[in-house]
């Protein structure tokens, strides 16, 4: 072990090539670069599975799949585009960015980096297995209720060992952000100065300490309901399934609020760059993201308001869902103050950011209306409710990873990726994202179920048209793949800036970064003055 | 103090942090697996 240890102290003096170089690496970098290739796969496997869900629901009746299999297809998407495709994504975002932008050599803990991403590929080889398992691939719904989830066949324990494993990389992920933050930023580097893409991941990190936990014991109770003979969440053994619930959205609130934070960051970093002007409003942005963290751990009952709890708990999760729109709403307004009357142009990144920002409230909009308790009990399971969490989550999350992507594509890489296919990119993805998705926004308030295979015929037309949304946003996507590639393999050389109003430290260093980017931390004065 | 030490002080700080935090994660799950089993 002692000899692994002193072995591993001489291994940043040369760096091994082919296979090796990626199975040892513990340069951030490197790290970043497999955390984001991972969840690109990871997202056109998501991807895959929500093609099957659109097919069958193209027309009523069932036509593809049966209906255990369509099960499969809701839960394994939501799981794999969650843990597997935003969560890596914004880790490799924050294994690139974070070190750069602080001034540090790189992560605090490197090996722990390198550990944290090797389990993701193990997590997921268990996850996705269960599709080929007696019995198929968990279908109780992403939310793994008990005691529905309790019935699936040999797919279970995979499943919950899966979702252990992701835990472990993200809890490790996100302590490693934190004693980075904490501990290695360069001098005169004060917190208040920090960019807030660093901010919102140190509270996203520390959301994630803070529920991942919780997710795990909750899963460790399933496990030893089923194979241990404990009763937690079984009433007839005196337990209680409804508690599940509780727990679960304990964990799966802030979980929410650690899928768009990074995005907020990543808004806070293009707007001001491509407006050429200052952030309107630093400090309040990393108030609201604070209280956005605090409120996300009061509000977790919202997701079960029909389960039935006493009248002072649903006005309580009402109020505090409600108040969280005032954050929120800080947030929307810095960055529409930052734009007004700016200098603005609309290269690919400012376009996806500020589609984040229109579409994203319009997510928030729709989570207002869910948060008001006496008409949640119509919207509840329906929907309008997937209509809400997918215009927050894609035209949320998955816009500002991309718009992130197209922004540090030529700082990563070295080179412009193709302006021309970018915009054809942002504005088909743009159109059709919204074909997909609006009208779920009219089924759900016409009444029809989530995580149904079938439907009434009144339901067809919106149906249809909501499956050529989701085919065209599909396809639309190998185009992102085709920019990457080509920025990777060469192109345009792109400058240390890359963009004209870019600020901050990681624009200092060349294009693409050294090896190790900050040896030496950089000279104070090239710290102040940036767009932040 | 040359800028290696500074760095190397950092990292020690850095373990200790990143210790703590996987202390409080380790207590916090075993707090809510005992809370239930009671």
């Amino acid at each position: 072990m002692s000899e692994a240890a002193v072995h591993h102290d001489h291994h940043e003096a040369h760096h091994p090539s082919g296979i090796m170089r990626w199975l040892t690496t513990t340069n951030h970098k490197d790290i970043g670069t497999m955390y984001l290739v991972f969840s690109l796969v990871m997202f056109f496997i998501g991807g895959a599975m929500a093609m099957v869900i659109r097919l069958e629901l193209f027309q009523p009746g069932l036509q593809w799949v049966d209906p255990q299999f369509f099960n499969s297809m809701t839960t394994m998407h939501a799981l794999v585009m969650i843990f597997g495709a935003v969560m890596p994504a914004w880790t490799g975002f924050a294994n690139w960015l974070i070190p750069m932008m602080i001034g540090a050599p790189d992560m605090a803990l490197p090996r722990l980096n390198n550990w944290s991403f090797w389990i993701l590929p193990f997590a997921f080889t268990l996850l996705l297995l269960t599709l080929f398992m007696p019995g198929g691939a968990p279908a109780g719904g992403w939310t793994m209720y008990p005691p529905l989830v309790l019935q699936t066949g040999a797919a279970f324990p995979f499943l919950i060992f899966a979702v252990h494993f992701m835990g472990a990389s993200s809890v490790a992920g996100a302590i490693n952000i934190v004693a980075t933050v904490f501990n290695l930023r360069a001098p005169g580097m004060s917190l208040m100065k920090l960019p807030l893409f660093v901010w919102t991941w140190i509270i996203t990190a520390f959301l994630l300490i803070a529920s991942i936990p919780v997710l795990a014991g909750a899963v460790t109770m399933l496990l030893t309901d089923k194979f241990f003979g404990t009763a937690f969440f079984s009433a007839a053994g005196g337990g209680d399934p409804v508690m599940f619930q509780h727990i679960f959205w304990f964990f799966g609130h802030p979980e929410v609020y650690i899928l768009i934070l990074p995005a907020f960051g990543i808004a806070s970093a293009i707007i001001p760059t491509f407006a050429r002007k200052p952030l309107f409003g630093y400090s309040s942005m990393v108030y609201a993201a604070a209280s956005i963290a605090f409120l996300s751990f009061i509000v977790w009952a919202h997701h079960m308001f029909t389960v039935g709890m006493p009248l002072a708990g649903e006005l309580f999760f009402m109020y505090a869902t409600i108040l969280i729109a005032v954050p929120t709403g800080v947030k929307v307004f810095n960055w529409a103050a930052t734009m007004w009357q700016s200098s603005m142009t609309f290269e690919t990144p400012m376009l996806f950011a500020i589609a984040f920002v229109v579409l994203f409230t319009i997510g928030g909009f729709s989570g207002l209306m869910l948060g008001v308790t006496p008409v949640d009990f119509q919207y509840h399971d329906t929907y309008f409710v997937v209509a809400h969490f997918h215009y927050v989550l894609v035209t949320g999350a998955v816009f500002a990873l991309m718009a992130g992507a197209y922004f540090w594509l030529p700082k990563w890489t070295g080179h412009m990726y193709d302006e021309g296919l970018g915009k054809l990119h942002f504005w088909l993805s743009t159109i059709s994202v919204n074909v997909l998705f609006f009208p779920q926004h009219f089924l759900g308030l016409a009444g029809m179920p989530r995580r149904i295979p079938d439907y009434a015929v009144q339901f067809a037309d919106w149906n249809m048209v909501s499956s050529i949304g989701g085919f065209a946003f599909g396809v639309s996507q190998l185009l992102f793949v085709l920019v990457i590639v080509k920025c990777a393999r060469g192109g345009v050389k792109a400058t240390d800036q890359v963009w004209e109003g870019a600020r901050g430290l990681e624009w200092t260093l060349p294009s693409p970064p050294p090896y190790h980017s900050f040896s030496t931390p950089p000279a104070p004065a090239t710290i102040d003055g940036g767009y932040r | 103090m040359s800028e290696a030490t500074t760095l190397e002080r950092q990292r020690r700080r850095a373990k200790r942090t990143a210790a703590i935090l996987a202390l409080v994660v380790v207590a916090f799950y075993a707090f809510f697996f005992v809370k239930h089993l009671l």
